[in-house]
């Protein structure tokens, strides 16, 4: 997938892959296909087509005036930022034009690239958002759990995902508990 | 097993450690503690060059994202890395994806996390499972999520080379492409493997018990190795430390 959205980042149609050959995904996606190697035609090679998302939605630490996302290092945030058509960006804050601090185990995707960012504290849980929040353990494991059966899952649905009426809502529910480390 | 003074998961790490090489370049996967402790084992004991790459930890992560860790590996500077899977048969082809068939699985599993590539591009991969049965060790997997040997016309520098589980340590024959027993571990018997098997296991040439963990093992495994993995692994730490094995 990381192949095929770098494809799609690069304007290309469809990428090589190595590995794939012969697994059985390649037989359940008609989409995946096997070629010879153009320049060593002893080989084959999988190629899978381009990723070119309509929309990424991408939760960021701080948005600068520019359009600027900062966010913790070490994802593919960016990638998929430069193959989407349209990204969305939510952030814990908006910077209004303070000289902006960027910490050593951040990144920045540039606002070329960001199309619309809207604020949204506590917006990546249950997951966390360095060095705002940490992952909030207890609540992955009411998702966990609840993915084991079809009733549960329901009800979590229910519970904290199409229960609240608005994000403020669910956050007042689920950080009513005391959110773990 | 009470007579035992070490856990299962100890035991795993510890066999693990021993598969490392000096100056290797090791990468763990995410929720891979027991291989993580192991590479960390091993590089203070008898591996001290090792280059250790954790995925999810901080420290021993040096890559700006997810995909230049695959770009690396598929450049071919990973020389062992670890996978799962919940079905592994006799041909070490693992399945990650269903149980049953495809289009109407009995059970559906995240899938492949990047294994349809790595199990090709990294020259050695172990496999591991906290669980040696037969619903893992089948006969023939469901799905092939990534195969155990490919033909002549793919590229693949690397593939399978042991499959490690609370039992018994398992060795990849790469001219018979099939699994065999190499070792069982203390408390366990060769009967108890091949019962809890799937498949006809032959025996590796000088298969035998598994040496026990040395008191040097255990105690760097217990002590600076927990201590290690404590951040980016706190449930598993905790877990262990109340093991609290005498």
């Amino acid at each position: 997938m990381l192949m095929a959205l770098q494809a799609g980042a690069s304007g290309l149609t469809f990428a090589p892959v190595p590995g794939l050959a012969g697994s059985d995904l390649m037989r359940v996606r008609d989409d995946f296909r096997t070629v010879p190697d153009p320049f060593n035609p002893a080989y084959q090679v999988a190629v899978v087509p381009a990723i070119t998302p309509d929309f990424a939605l991408i939760h960021a630490s701080r948005a600068l005036p520019d359009g600027s996302l900062v966010l913790p290092a070490r994802g593919d945030a960016p990638l998929l930022a430069q193959a989407a058509r349209f990204v969305i960006a939510t952030v814990e804050e908006v910077l209004a034009g303070e000289p902006e601090q960027i910490g050593a185990n951040e990144q920045v995707i540039p606002g070329i690239y960001v199309h619309v960012v809207a604020p949204a504290p506590h917006g990546a849980h249950p997951m966390g958002c360095s060095p705002h929040y940490r992952e909030d353990h207890a609540a992955v494991e009411r998702y966990v759990t609840a993915a084991r059966t079809q009733d549960a899952w329901a009800a979590y649905l229910a519970g904290e995902v199409t229960g609240p009426e608005h994000h403020a809502a669910y956050l007042e529910q689920v950080l009513a508990a005391p959110v773990g480390d | 097993m009470a007579d035992l003074a070490f856990t299962p998961e100890e035991m795993m790490s510890v066999v693990i450690s021993r598969q490392v090489r000096d100056g290797e370049t090791v990468a763990t996967g995410a929720n891979s503690p027991i291989p993580a402790s192991g590479v960390l084992l091993a590089q203070r004991l008898h591996a001290p060059r090792t280059r250790v790459i954790i995925l999810g930890s901080e420290r021993y992560y040096p890559f700006a994202s997810g995909k230049e860790f695959f770009d690396f590996a598929q450049r071919g500077r990973l020389d062992l890395f670890f996978l799962g899977g919940i079905q592994i048969d006799a041909e070490a082809n693992i399945n990650l994806h269903v149980l049953g068939d495809y289009e109407q699985p009995a059970r559906r599993f995240p899938g492949a996390f990047g294994s349809g590539v790595l199990y090709f591009v990294t020259k050695r991969v172990i496999l591991f499972r906290t669980e040696h049965s037969r619903r893992l060790f089948v006969p023939k997997v469901d799905f092939v999520t990534s195969p155990g040997a490919s033909p002549e016309w793919v590229r693949r520098p690397g593939g399978p080379s042991k499959v490690v589980t609370p039992l018994a340590l398992l060795t990849y024959n790469q001219d018979a492409g099939r699994l065999e027993l190499e070792s069982y571990h203390p408390g366990h018997t060769l009967e108890e493997v091949a019962a809890n098997t799937g498949f006809d296991l032959a025996l590796a040439a000088g298969a035998g018990p598994t040496l026990p963990p040395s008191a040097e093992e255990l105690a760097t495994l217990r002590g600076p190795v927990l201590d290690e993995i404590a951040t980016t692994y706190p449930q598993f730490v905790a877990k262990a430390r109340a093991a609290g094995v005498a």
